[in-house]
């Protein structure tokens, strides 16, 4: 019986063991810069915010995902890829996704860049519009500069015919 | 004097109408609201500087008070035009804001606005017209187009750190300068558009980025719209064009006038060519050892579009970058980044977009070497002359020779002063050295140092570092005498 309970626990040690190092660790993008030589050629886990462009190449598509400190690039199938994707802009916050793939320092396929070869995207939250706003005291302000920069110039434009 | 910082100043607030019109067209009414705004301010200031001191527009301005118009100009226009950063909220602080300015004024291409790869459009191009105005000179900008006035030209011309004169007056010299620069303006544009679009961006942002990182390379500026700079594109074409660019940005306008003008041969002959790429040669070789040693990349290819792209981009001092900046310390070993530290400092042509020593002085200063050795290996009652050829024939005199000594000791000096202020923060040599090679020589290559967390000492003293670099010394050092004196008032 205590053979038994130990052959047991013991099969389940080496069975969460095997599982944690199959575990893709989920790194930062300083992370992943910092120990570039160390995760070259390894699956890692990204997360971050999609901004730009979907930068088509054939079957595959260029994505930049920044989690704030800086954007990595992505190349991943287009399949994988949701239609309705939200990109990061102005006034705009992208999809936030994580991406499985393997990272490369300086990818021999692609001229040396430092890139993730994603398998999987997988959205977190979908992106949203910012509104940004002006307030009616700054718009009030502009105005007025606007109309006493005007008479100006046509002063100035009076006072010497050769200017503008 | 106070007349013409005014006339340079309304150029200033009168270009912030570009922004103004790309954030209507895109919708982005904040944006547009705090351009107008900005604009009107700018403007206003300018015309108020003009009543005052209209009084004295026909007076002859000395050498000096030429160069004090040109920095001083420079100074003020940093202020106004930090407004947009701040005001959108785009820099954290004013100082942020002025950092950002200063570095597209003077071409060189570091920035502290946060998060660029939401930045709007209207921001995007006030950097890139910031970057591009300051290439071309905004003096030489205000002389092409308000200005007639002959006799005070040239001194406030020189000012800006350009001395060559493609015509015999400065009018008609800024003239040229802004014609050959519209010239590939136009086609460097559709070459950007093009490459952009084979890239994989839309239409509209194809246009956009074309024109931008156009702007940004023929200014050596090193200014891009997304945080990843050109690495963004994953294109060897679009980094091939960059490069293209950037080459015939950091040439001088003398040269271009002569090739425009089909006198090819000019470019086999002239000392600044030889010399740049004789020392791009030299210093790609180091660089190409540091990174085998360092053992990074695994082709030719990746070799080529990262060690020789950034030595180029260094060299021109423009900054562009296909790499992340972190990456020059953690991959590249420090042969690699003494060979990219030194060309930084080399930099490009004269009377170019192009920062760094220059390549006549360095030329000079080399045949200068040669013309000492062969006098001590002849008699002594030998006379030795030497010639060098710079769109003319010259014989090498003294105050060609000292002038060159001088401005290259002045960046040498203030490229130490740099390197070790940022060693009283904390930062290792190598790193501070790297970051201040590119701050003096307004090249833009960063190593991780320059950001908004950097201690406000720092973010100042690369500033005026930035500004002396650009207007090479002698205009801030006459300013500064100038303020000095208390002659404001004139």
């Amino acid at each position: 019986m205590k053979k038994t309970m130990i052959a047991f626990f013991m099969m389940i040690l080496l069975t969460s063991s095997a599982s944690a190092a199959e575990e893709i660790p989920l790194l930062t993008s300083d992370q992943i810069i910092n120990q570039a030589k160390e995760m070259d050629g390894k699956s890692i886990q990204y997360e971050g915010e999609i901004i730009g462009d979907v930068l088509s190449r054939g079957e595959f598509a260029w994505l930049s995902i920044t989690d704030g400190a800086n954007a990595l690039a992505v190349y991943l199938p287009t399949s994988e890829i949701p239609e309705d994707l939200v990109i990061g802009r102005y006034a705009t916050r992208g999809d936030l996704v994580t991406i499985t793939g393997d990272f490369h320092r300086a990818c021999a396929e692609h001229g040396g860049d430092m890139d993730i070869h994603g398998e999987t995207l997988v959205l977190i939250k979908s992106g949203f519009s910012v509104p940004v706003q002006t307030s009616t005291k700054f718009s009030v302000l502009t105005g007025s500069v606007f109309l006493c920069a005007l008479t100006g110039l046509f002063y100035i434009k009076k006072l010497h015919a050769k200017i503008l | 004097m106070m007349y013409f910082i005014g006339l340079i100043i309304i150029t200033l607030g009168l270009l912030q109408l570009l922004p103004f019109l790309v954030s209507f067209l895109y919708k982005e009414w904040h944006i547009m609201t705090i351009f107008l705004f900005s604009a009107s301010l700018t403007v206003l200031v300018g015309v108020c500087l003009v009543a005052l001191g209209q009084r004295y527009r026909t007076t002859k301005l000395s050498f000096g008070e030429g160069t004090v118009v040109a920095s001083g100009a420079w100074l003020l226009g940093m202020l106004l035009c930090a407004l947009p950063y701040y005001l959108s909220g785009d820099c954290l602080t004013f100082l942020d804001s002025c950092f950002d300015v200063m570095s597209g004024f003077t071409t060189t291409g570091l920035c502290l606005i946060q998060d660029l790869d939401h930045l709007s459009n209207g921001m995007n191009m006030w950097r890139q017209t910031l970057t591009y105005i300051g290439g071309q000179g905004m003096v030489v900008l205000a002389l092409t187009f308000l200005t007639k006035d002959q006799s005070n030209a040239y001194k406030m011309y020189a000012g800006e750190g350009k001395d060559e004169k493609l015509f015999p007056n400065a009018v008609n010299t800024a003239r040229q300068i802004w014609k050959i620069s519209l010239f590939y303006l136009v086609i460097g544009t559709c070459v950007m558009f093009s490459a952009g679009l084979f890239a994989g961006l839309p239409l509209d942002r194809a246009f956009l980025h074309g024109i931008w990182v156009y702007m940004s390379a023929w200014s050596t500026g090193g200014f891009a719209p997304m945080s990843q700079n050109i690495l963004y594109y994953h294109s060897a074409i679009f980094e091939f064009f960059t490069i293209v660019f950037f080459v015939i940005g950091s040439l001088n306008f003398a040269l271009h006038h002569a090739i425009l003008s089909g006198k090819l041969s000019e470019l086999k002959r002239n000392i600044e060519t030889i010399t740049f790429t004789t020392s791009f040669v030299f210093l790609t070789f180091i660089t190409t050892m540091g990174l085998m040693k360092s053992n990074v990349y695994p082709t030719v290819l990746a070799f080529i579009r990262k060690g020789v792209y950034q030595v180029i981009s260094g060299h021109t001092t423009t900054g562009f970058m296909t790499i992340y900046a972190k990456q020059f310390y953690t991959e590249w070993g420090e042969i690699a980044l003494f060979g990219m530290t030194a060309a930084m400092l080399l930099g490009g042509s004269a009377c170019s977009t192009a920062g760094g020593f220059k390549a006549l002085r360095v030329g000079v200063i080399f045949e200068t070497f040669k013309v000492e050795v062969r006098k001590l290996l002849l008699p002594e009652s030998r006379v030795v002359e030497s010639r060098i050829h710079h769109i003319k024939d010259m014989v090498l005199s003294d105050p060609m020779i000292k002038s060159s000594f001088l401005i290259v000791i002045a960046y040498i000096f203030t490229f130490l002063a740099g390197t070790l202020i940022g060693m009283f923060h904390g930062y290792p040599f190598a790193l501070a050295s790297f970051e201040s090679a590119s701050v003096t020589g307004n090249v833009g290559l960063s190593i991780g140092v320059t950001s908004a967390s950097m201690p406000g000492l720092m973010k100042v003293t690369y500033i005026l570092i930035m500004w002396l670099g650009r207007l090479e010394f002698m205009s801030i050092f006459t300013l500064v005498a100038f303020l000095m004196k208390g002659g404001i008032k004139k």
